[in-house]
């Protein structure tokens, strides 16, 4: 499990995607379905907070992750992780 | 060569031609599919050069998609089209076709000039055979199982035989109906073709081709083919690659596709010649993909 609670983050970098989510969503969503996000789209989004981060590659191993929201959590808790390793 | 790279053994070529499909053929190992399709899936989201907009007509990702361009020109899979169509060989489509869990089978269907939604017409289909030829067939799709594809999870299914008569008229015009549960080919209703509408497919003798992650199966539009509904709680994920002899016109006279409530102009469209010559010069040839990279085009003798 994420030692950080990124659901905030992936509100506003969905906002700034264009695709307005509230925080409410993610509290009762369990899957990205639920969340009425893409399989694709769910994988734009996790590139912009990589972006954000300086993380270049993304993980093959990662996209089934992103079907969940833990999973969701778990790989914003990745990235967040191999951009300070890469410090 | 590998063991994966053999031409179509002498039985396999006989099955075939009896039964308008043959396989599974193993290309990759299961993991590797899986991961293959992960990694297709991040290309196609993250790409800067997709042929077309659509996120409903999904054809066609093999020009834009590195991993998929690699896919449609496996030796493993055009070793085995050579005996079928000939030493010259073009991939001109490409399809993706994922069940979710709960999703309804896909309807027997049967086609060969590719008149399928709104604008392609039997006056102006998507492949019009210009030719006689001496091979087996001018036209064939392979359809790659990303996932396991079960008869739980929406596995392809057959009617072995069928290729040999018509059985639908792919040349009228088909409703869209995406709400009637009768509209089970895509939100077309394909029995509306029906030739005999007494007809019962489901009558007839059926094949379920279950298969695993990273096996492929070559068969006939042709020859009748539907795919069971998914029932399980695993997505079922296939990609289709589907070739055509040179001496076959694509898209003549088509510039734009009318399908699923969609469009996309075919601005981008070309083939790409997987193995041998292209000696007619009739269809528009890439020979690398819209990011730059160059098509493999697998030798004639496969080291």
């Amino acid at each position: 499990m994420p030692t950080v609670d990124y659901r905030d983050s992936l509100v506003e970098l969905a906002l700034s995607h264009g695709k307005p989510l509230e925080r409410t969503d993610l509290e009762s969503a369990r899957t990205r379905a639920e969340l009425g996000i893409s399989s694709l789209d769910i994988i734009i989004l996790m590139s912009g907070f990589m972006q954000r981060y300086g993380v270049a590659d993304f993980r093959p191993e990662w996209v089934p992750m992103l079907e969940s929201m833990d999973g969701i959590c778990e790989v914003m808790e990745e990235i967040v992780g191999s951009a300070e390793v890469g410090k | 060569m590998t063991d994966r790279c053999q031409p179509l053994t002498e039985e396999e070529l006989k099955s075939f031609q009896e039964n308008g499909f043959v396989g599974p053929f193993d290309l990759y190992e299961a993991e590797e599919a899986v991961m293959k399709w992960n990694k297709a899936k991040i290309e196609m989201a993250l790409s800067q050069n997709k042929p077309h907009n659509s996120t409903v007509i999904n054809y066609d990702r093999h020009l834009d998609c590195d991993t998929l361009s690699e896919h449609i020109a496996r030796p493993e899979i055009v070793s085995k089209l050579r005996g079928l169509i000939g030493d010259d060989i073009l991939c001109w489509k490409s399809n993706i076709f994922k069940k979710e869990p709960g999703e309804a089978g896909t309807g027997w269907h049967q086609v060969e000039a590719f008149v399928v939604g709104e604008t392609t017409t039997s006056s102006a289909p998507s492949l019009k055979y210009t030719e006689e030829s001496t091979n087996v067939t001018q036209e064939l799709t392979v359809w790659t199982a990303f996932s396991p594809a079960t008869h739980e999870n929406g596995c392809m299914t057959f009617i072995p035989g069928s290729h040999k008569k018509w059985y639908y008229d792919e040349s009228k015009p088909l409703t869209r109906n995406i709400e009637s549960k009768k509209h089970d080919f895509f939100g077309y209703d394909y029995s509306e073709l029906k030739l005999d509408p007494n007809w019962d497919p489901d009558q007839e003798e059926i094949v379920e081709m279950e298969m695993k992650a990273g096996q492929f199966v070559i068969f006939l539009a042709k020859c009748v083919h539907g795919s069971r509904p998914n029932v399980s709680d695993i997505v079922r994920q296939a990609y289709a690659s589907r070739y055509v002899a040179p001496s076959v016109k694509i898209y003549e006279n088509v510039t734009q596709l009318v399908e699923f409530g969609d469009s996309i102009d075919l601005d981008y469209h070309g083939s790409v010649l997987v193995s041998g010559e292209d000696r007619y010069g009739y269809n528009r040839i890439h020979e690398r993909n819209l990011n730059g990279v160059p098509f493999n085009k697998v030798p004639l003798a496969i080291p």
